[in-house]
């Protein structure tokens, strides 16, 4: 028995499945939400659904078991009729539909997914940086549905740099990075607007770069202060702001909120990735380091980091999971 | 298996839920529009550009964006 068919099972005369909207009496009540699984039963009839908010047992002879299980799980987002209706559309929207699928995993309800996406596109973002860090962290929000991507560096693009900044190729060896950079994003996302800032950038530059963004991220580690004083001037500029990078085999982020009193001094959560170790320029320290910062900005700018279980602040409880894993092993 | 309102144990219980969930993002709708105060008070202490520059201490920094 598939999910299908367990799913075909639970629906009453008054209760429904339509697509994956749930249906009660006629009224859309809520949606399966895309990263909903459900296990195949064992030989007693007992499966277990795993929704957004954990795993839950369940007897697939017993509808009542099944919907409990699909609710306290998470399996359901729940909503008003239109806003169910306006996700179910960014769903089936290809610009939209894996942002929301994400979205929809963490987001109290559908309302919440509908008014993240119209704040995604509203968005202003400075990227400092457009190396392996940099430049995957500017793509992946221009393809999560930032509207507005400023990223500035003043280097050209070099073949060692190939290896972990995929939006360069070879007959790119010796352009600024921030012009490809542009292309790139602009070709496959006509709709956002990318700003390339060419050239270095220093105190007396960065507070205009910076004037009526909604975040800055920090993805360039020369020179050493260079993190912590943009992060300083953009939390006295009323900015949140991350930062990025890695001393050899850790990986560090930090993340902080306009709305800290004061700039903490342990705001860094850092996590030993490679055993052995592994050089700065690894490519995969790159590409991990950038999923995790844009997943964290995108959820900032959306208002839903502390609905993934992240202390605004400080504390990324979320992102221990690695170092378990590392301790585990 | 019907309930008083006529519909199912199951029905009821995703109306219930929904009906849960939205009392739930009211309140926190609530606790947050309580926060502006709080964020007002942040917002006094925001600095203008060249103040920002100021604070830092130093007349310059020459920042290169560029590894990695």
């Amino acid at each position: 028995m598939n999910a299908a068919t367990i799913l075909d099972r639970i629906q009453t005369p008054d209760t429904h499945i339509d697509g994956r909207t749930v249906v009660v009496a006629g009224v859309p009540q809520g949606l399966l939400v895309p990263s909903l699984f459900i296990a195949k039963p064992d030989e007693h009839g007992r499966t277990h659904v795993y929704g957004s908010k954990g795993v839950g047992a369940c007897d697939v002879g017993d509808p009542e078991s099944v919907w409990a299980a699909l609710i306290a799980t998470g399996g359901v987002l729940f909503g008003t009729p239109d806003d169910i209706q306006a996700v179910t559309a960014l769903l089936a929207a290809p610009r939209t539909s894996r942002t929301v699928s994400y979205l929809c995993a963490i987001a109290p309800d559908c309302g919440a997914v509908a008014r993240a996406i119209a704040r995604l596109a509203e968005s202003r973002v400075l990227v400092l940086g457009a190396g392996g860090i940099g430049s995957m962290i500017s793509m992946v929000l221009a393809g999560s549905g930032v509207g507005h991507v400023t990223f500035c560096d003043g280097d050209v693009v070099e073949a060692s740099n190939l290896n972990r900044q995929f939006f360069y190729g070879p007959s790119d060896v010796g352009r600024k990075k921030v012009s490809v950079l542009a292309e790139a994003i602009s070709a496959r996302y006509p709709d956002v607007q990318a700003r390339a800032v060419d050239g270095m950038v220093d105190l007396d530059n960065l507070p205009d770069l910076m004037r009526g963004m909604d975040m800055v991220v920090i993805g360039a580690d020369e020179p050493p202060h260079l993190a912590s004083d943009a992060a300083r001037l953009a939390h006295s500029l009323g900015i949140d702001s991350i930062s990025c990078g890695y001393v050899h085999a850790e990986g560090a982020l930090t993340f902080l909120s306009h709305r800290a009193e004061r700039i903490e001094p342990d705001s860094t959560v850092q996590w030993m990735r490679v055993a052995g170790g592994a050089m700065p320029s690894f490519g995969p320290a790159n590409v991990e380091l950038a999923g995790i910062a844009s997943s964290t900005v995108v959820l900032n700018l959306c208002g839903l980091l502390s609905a993934a279980g992240d202390d605004l602040q400080n504390k990324w409880p979320t992102y221990e999971l690695p170092r378990r894993w590392h301790t585990d092993v | 298996m019907k309930i008083a309102t006529g519909l199912s144990v199951i029905a009821s219980m995703l109306l219930a839920s929904n009906a849960a969930t939205a009392a739930n993002v009211d309140a926190n709708k609530s606790k947050a529009a309580a926060q502006p105060a709080q964020k007002k008070v942040r917002a006094v202490n925001v600095m203008t550009p060249e103040q920002a520059k100021a604070s830092l201490g130093r007349s310059a920094c020459v920042a290169r964006c560029a590894v990695n």
